[in-house]
């Protein structure tokens, strides 16, 4: 079975001097990931940043692991970010999550932080994008983002009529007329801006070109 | 304080951060703050941070990770409270 998890922080939607507070960022990073920050990260990121990033890793590892383990309750205080480089123009690092270890990779920009996780530090299996949006209520990023992915599905499987529904644990599936196809999603929004990721391993992409074989 | 109480001043906690006045004005136990407010998951802390201001109370981070419908909240709220006096 794989997974996939992704999230975006919008940093117009932040509240900087909250970030700062003790009170608020212990919530979200140990004194051991602030000292990874003040060790490795000063000169990259903004502290505020750096924090909204932890978020938006713990929250996609959160939905990547969700799937294994329907009761997982969110808590980012139990989650630990250990390590972190620049590549290219992507952060990479690894996310220790109880005895599990994910890899994430991680955009930032002075408008948003995004991230997306997998089980091993290769993204190229998985497909993301991200679009700014004129309107930030829940109906309109709900559709704009389900819109969005399904204009890649139909580019990437043109002969197919795709839909987006949801699983009995709230989490996004793709399916046809048959029904659900094995390919995980993760849909996430933020104030102005949508994205989603989906895992399209070999084995996958084949069942979307052949799907009689699957079901 | 009675979980009436505690319900009619949550509505101010997290009035901010939704947009959904319906699920607002009906708040109740079984109100999830994610799926029925449609607050943003990032906001999740500012409701913690505020509602220990609020009460002046400190949640620990047990007692946040279930706050994740108003019942909950009510109940971490309320016991933290009783734990003041």
């Amino acid at each position: 079975m794989t997974s996939t998890g992704n999230d975006i922080v919008a940093l117009t939607a932040i509240n900087v001097a909250r970030t700062k507070q003790p009170n608020f960022h212990s919530r979200i990073i140990s004194s051991i990931e602030s000292d990874l920050y003040y060790s490795d990260l000063e000169e990259q990121l903004a502290f505020e940043h750096f924090v909204w990033l932890a978020w938006s890793v713990k929250e996609s590892a959160y939905k990547y692991l969700k799937r294994f383990d329907t009761g997982l309750v969110f808590s980012p205080s139990k989650m630990r970010i250990v390590g972190l480089k620049r590549v290219a123009e992507y952060l990479h690092g690894a996310v220790q999550c109880g005895d599990q270890m994910l890899y994430f990779q991680s955009v930032v920009n002075n408008k948003f932080i995004f991230s997306i996780v997998n089980d091993k530090a290769d993204f190229s299996e998985t497909y993301w994008n991200i679009k700014q949006i004129d309107f930030n209520g829940p109906a309109t990023q709900s559709g704009a983002v389900r819109e969005f992915l399904l204009e890649k599905l139909a580019e990437l499987f043109p002969a197919t009529d795709l839909q987006i529904a949801k699983s009995a644990y709230g989490w996004p599936i793709i399916a046809n007329e048959e029904g659900e196809l094995p390919t995980p999603v993760s849909f996430t929004h933020h104030d102005n801006f949508v994205a989603y990721s989906f895992q399209l391993t070999d084995s996958l992409w084949k069942a979307h070109q052949h799907p009689a074989e699957v079901f | 304080m009675t979980r009436e109480e505690i319900l009619n001043e949550l509505k101010g906690v997290v009035a901010p951060y939704t947009a959904n006045k319906e699920a607002l004005n009906n708040l109740n136990d079984q109100t999830d703050l994610i799926t029925d407010l449609k607050i943003n998951s990032a906001n999740l802390v500012d409701i913690i941070i505020d509602a220990e201001a609020k009460y002046e109370i400190e949640i620990d981070y047990d007692s946040a990770d279930k706050m994740l419908n108003v019942g909950s909240c009510i109940d971490v709220i309320s016991e933290k409270l009783n734990q003041k006096q």
